[in-house]
């Protein structure tokens, strides 16, 4: 697997083909969507973690790897399917050591989003106000 | 003689891309997608593709309850593998119980043959790979619409 540090925040070409594939309004809405969708993922796998819940925190991670694939971000879709192996692997201590790394990227996919910061880091403990 | 050749395949995608749409029009399209952004990226590939009638629903229990309404029985289902409160497989074993004539293709990254010999076993129409493209959703369409 390739490894997600050396991938692209945002593969350029993903969303120049999804410009081209999608009306004007709809381009628009999809990314605001995905900011909504890797916040709302987030706090779930923090609450799942919390609360040693491995099927939902499973699913979260899976479904932002799917989210974040579709729209070109690389960067954290491929961080979060190596998350999602681990993870089907039942190894949640790597899960658990990778949240950090896994905020840090989802503050870059929002930033490139032009949307502000995640409400929760990788501690679910932590709320930045 | 090579401006002969050139155009070739983009007539082809051109010529299959009219075909879906003029057969797309009048059906009733259902994304089953967990993932807001994925709702809405199929949605509008499908619009994009000719798709006049397009729904949409969160997951599997969300899509059924959907499908009690007869006027909202789909022609077409795009769905989502794994998702919370019903999956997609399970959600295809309902929707072909109740409905046989309903077309679904199931969009996933379950690729492995496990996978897909088990969706396949459920009634599956058509597999679309996770991260999908417009050409393989359509690939994929044209398929469950018999055109080529």
């Amino acid at each position: 697997m390739a490894d997600w540090r050396l991938a692209p925040v945002v593969d350029g070409a993903v969303t120049d083909q999804l410009r081209r594939d999608l009306d004007e309004d709809d381009f628009v809405l999809v990314h605001h969507a995905l900011a909504d969708d890797i916040r709302g993922r987030m706090a779930e796998l923090a609450a799942a973690l919390a609360r040693d819940d491995s099927e939902t925190a499973r699913r979260a991670i899976h479904s932002l790897k799917g989210a974040a694939l579709n729209l070109g971000h690389l960067r954290l879709g491929l961080l979060c399917s190596h998350l999602n192996d681990r993870a089907l692997a039942a190894d949640w201590p790597t899960v658990r050591a990778a949240r950090d790394d896994l905020a840090a990227v989802c503050q870059l996919s929002l930033a490139a989003l032009g949307h502000a910061g995640l409400a929760f880091g990788g501690d679910s403990s932590i709320v930045r106000r | 003689m090579s401006a002969c050749i050139a155009p070739k395949e983009p007539i082809m995608s051109e010529m299959l891309e009219q075909a879906i749409s003029a057969a797309i029009a009048d059906k009733l399209v259902l994304v089953v997608e967990d993932t807001s952004s994925s709702r809405i990226l199929v949605s509008g590939l499908v619009r994009g593709l000719g798709a006049h009638r397009v729904v949409s629903a969160t997951d599997g229990k969300d899509a059924l309850a959907k499908t009690i309404d007869k006027a909202l029985v789909p022609d077409i289902v795009l769905c989502d593998w794994v998702m919370p409160n019903m999956d997609g497989l399970e959600l295809l074993t309902r929707i072909k119980a109740d409905h046989g004539s309903v077309k679904f293709i199931m969009m996933t990254v379950k690729t492995e043959a496990e996978a897909v010999i088990m969706a396949r076993q459920h009634g599956v129409d058509g597999y679309v790979a996770k991260p999908f493209t417009r050409d393989s959703l359509m690939a994929s369409l044209a398929k469950v619409l018999g055109v080529s």
